[in-house]
């Protein structure tokens, strides 16, 4: 081939025309020699130039479509985002905020009425709201209001309170489906054609089996939630643990968004335990060879074991969630109807006054519905997988680290605050020698935690908590990595401020303004640990209120309280911390709380 | 004393046997008849111009005489102007190498046919040649 001086660097029309010609004249010199544009036979080299070009151009689309940068149909870009850990969205679902109202009649105790709680009701998950513009929404959470917690109470009438609670809230509805089964097929694949699909919300098969959702089918288990039985002294819900599930799905959403389900491989009945790799059961299913030092061992595929999940052998009913899209989006106020079928009273009440507090439940969003668009546009995917392929669902800076922590789920405990430092017993170590190195992990981070209590003030962490914490961060961890979880310390700080206010202005006015900024620059949402206070910016925030003539006096305070109640049982030295204009924070990773605002921040007006 | 007649040849007539291009129609027993003259070979490239319109030739498309636009417009008193004037043009752009000495063009409304004859010279031979094409 090579002989003949083929040039294989065309990949135009005109580069193909040139050296056909060129080859031509070089080795058909008898045969063809007429090579003007008239020339009938010149069709012909034109001809095959547009083959050339067109392969070219499909080799060039080709290889383009194999890299996530370049990919231009969505099939393509589905298909690598996946590869590369993203999961595009057929849909993306608006959320809100609503208040759910109840009446609750009075009951007499030691003469002060207070709420029967008799007549408390359960709202449970996934119960349905509508708009005015009839969208629909599910609410996320269950909403009991026999928890005392978190529940505004307010009279409503001589007999009745009026009980208020938050939930989050959804536009989506549930849908089912029933797929067909009955002999077990190793990855048996189903669609379900329906458009805004969400997300599976559960499976079911006939025999009552819960089959589960997972990321990919190798991986075995799933975090499941069970009760906490100290929830009432440690505020959390549940407790997480990691359930090992052999009935197991993967779905993926398809480029014409239908969803893709695909389930386990696992037709044998012979549990996973029997089926431990042994010198004398390995080989089996392999393909004979003479050795076996490169063989690729995978119990899934040598057995076909549960390794992969089970393959279904009946009926599954899916239940899934559509919705979303532009026009989820809702204004305030507008979520008005609440589906009470399903609300129930725990207490089992079931006479005249039960009829009417479940008559007098009530919804209303009082922030819009946002959030709410259409699915992943090809650029977004790109550019979503690109971020997923670098995250790796791993945990690998200390910043993926405080994300990871924060994002546990509200069921699982309230994680306010998180800061990861290197293991501070380990930086006070002397110059590293054998002995200490062997001692203590160089790999091992401190994970410094807070939580909210119920008045969200700045609370230490509950073990159960804790325990969540590292099932959680267990599942993102680098093998080598060893995190000790500690809490953080609070230092509660109070305010004094002398002012002068120009002529002219109200001084009750410009008091209660001053205040007022302070409050909001020292909201403890705005904080994080070891973050020092700048009291230059401090003065600017009262100087910034009309009004103000100069700041006369800044004071800032240490509130403390031994037994821990009231204030952080841990004192502070302001003073001996204050260097250079800044109040830094301990040593020992900590932060400044100001926990009641309405009595830690004073002002006065001097006059000069 | 007489002049001596000049005549100047394409050194690729002087080998009758390095064939030039192909010929027009393309029915030979292998789809191809080649042509051994260039003579031969102008007058396939002549017939091609003729019955290829512009637009056809990919990556070349002013390529053509453009004739069959012009009959399926219909015939009319400026017809046989206007292909004329194509022909001139074109013959003038694609084959250079002729000079043509007349087009006669005969119309039959009746049955919706133009027959186009082209009498031509051979620039570098000087031989002269025709030939008729039937548009129907």
């Amino acid at each position: 081939m090579t002989d003949n001086n083929i040039s294989y660097l065309n990949k135009g029309f005109s580069e193909f025309k040139v050296n056909l010609i060129n080859y031509a004249k070089s080795y058909f010199p008898t045969t063809y020699n007429d090579f003007s544009e008239a020339s009938p036979g010149n069709m012909f080299i034109e001809m095959a130039s547009y083959v050339g070009d067109v392969m070219s151009f499909y080799l060039d689309t080709q290889v383009q479509e194999n890299f996530l940068l370049y990919a231009k149909q969505k099939e393509n870009l589905y298909a690598l985002s996946y590869m590369l850990g993203y999961r595009p969205k057929a849909s993306y679902a608006a959320v809100t905020t609503v208040d759910i109202y109840q009446l609750i009649p009075f009951s007499n105790l030691g003469g002060k009425n207070v709420p029967d709680y008799f007549y408390a009701v359960v709202v449970p998950e996934n119960t349905i709201l509508t708009s005015a513009n009839s969208t629909k929404f599910l609410t996320i959470e269950k909403v009991d209001f026999t928890d005392t917690s978190n529940t505004e109470i307010i009279v409503a009438n001589n007999n009745y309170f009026i009980l208020k609670k938050q939930v989050k809230a959804i536009s989506a509805e549930i849908k089912s489906i029933t797929i067909p089964f009955s002999t077990p097929q190793k990855f048996s694949t189903t669609t379900i054609t329906d458009s805004n699909i969400l997300q599976i919300l559960d499976a079911t098969d006939a025999q009552s089996n819960k089959w589960y959702e997972v990321p990919y089918l190798a991986q075995a288990t799933v975090f499941d939630k069970i009760k906490n039985p100290t929830f009432t002294t440690d505020n959390v819900p549940y407790l997480m643990q990691l359930k090992r599930v052999p009935r197991r799905y993967v779905s993926r959403f398809l480029s014409d968004n239908t969803l893709q389900i695909e389930f386990g491989a696992g037709v044998s009945n012979k549990t996973d335990n029997t089926l431990l790799p042994t010198p004398d059961n390995i080989q089996l299913g392999l393909v004979p060879g003479i050795s076996n030092l490169y063989n690729n061992f995978n119990k899934a595929s040598t057995f076909y074991t549960q390794e992969y999940g089970l393959a279904p052998s009946s009926d599954v009913t899916i239940r899934y969630l559509v919705g979303g899209g532009l026009n989820a989006n809702t204004d305030a106020n507008k979520i008005t109807t609440i589906d009470t079928s399903q609300i129930y009273f725990p207490s089992s009440a079931n006479n005249s006054v039960a009829t009417y507090v479940l008559n007098s439940i009530v919804v209303n969003n009082p922030i819009p519905a946002s959030g709410g668009r259409n699915g992943d546009q090809v650029e977004e995917i790109r550019n979503n997988a690109l971020y997923a392929y670098q995250s790796q669902l791993r945990a690998v800076t200390r910043e993926d680290y405080m994300v990871r922590a924060l994002s546990l789920p509200s069921d699982y405990g309230n994680i306010a605050k998180v800061y990861v430092t290197q293991d501070a017993a380990r930086e006070m170590l002397p110059t590293p020698t054998v002995a200490t190195m062997d001692d203590r992990n160089p790999l091992s981070l401190d994970m410094y935690i807070l939580g909210y209590d119920s008045s969200k003030k700045l609370t230490t962490t509950a073990s159960t908590l804790k325990q969540n914490l590292v099932t959680y961060i267990d599942q993102f961890r680098m093998v080598t990595d060893a995190i000790n979880i500690k809490d953080a310390f609070y230092i509660n700080i109070g305010i004094n401020f002398d002012i002068a206010i120009k002529s002219g202005y109200n001084n009750n006015t410009v008091i209660v303004d001053c205040i007022s900024i302070l409050k909001d620059f020292f909201n403890i949402e705005k904080w994080n640990i070891n973050q020092p206070i700048i009291i230059s910016d401090v003065q600017s925030q009262l100087l910034s209120i009309s009004g103000v003539q100069s700041v006369i006096n800044l004071e800032f305070i240490n509130k403390q309280d031994n037994t821990g109640v009231t204030y952080s049982q841990y004192g502070y030295d302001i003073p001996g911390a204050t260097r250079q204009g800044n109040i830094y924070p301990s040593l020992d990773p900590s932060i400044f709380e100001i926990r009641y605002p309405d009595t830690d921040i004073q002002g006065r007006i001097v006059a000069v | 004393m007489p002049i001596p007649q000049v005549t100047q040849v394409n050194p690729l007539d002087l080998q009758g046997n390095i064939a030039i291009g192909v010929s027009l129609p393309f029915n030979g027993p292998v789809a191809f008849n080649s042509t051994y003259s260039t003579a031969d070979q102008i007058k396939s490239n002549l017939i091609n111009l003729l019955l290829t319109n512009k637009g056809e030739r990919l990556y070349n498309p002013e390529f053509g005489a453009n004739l069959k636009k012009v009959l399926f417009e219909g015939i009319t008193e400026d017809t046989s102007i206007t292909i004329q004037n194509l022909i001139y043009t074109n013959v003038g752009v694609y084959i250079p190498e002729i000079t043509i000495n007349d087009i006669k063009i005969i119309t039959d409304q009746d049955n919706n046919t133009i027959s186009i004859t082209i009498a031509y010279t051979l620039n570098i031979s000087g031989t002269s040649n025709q030939i008729t094409v039937q548009f129907i």
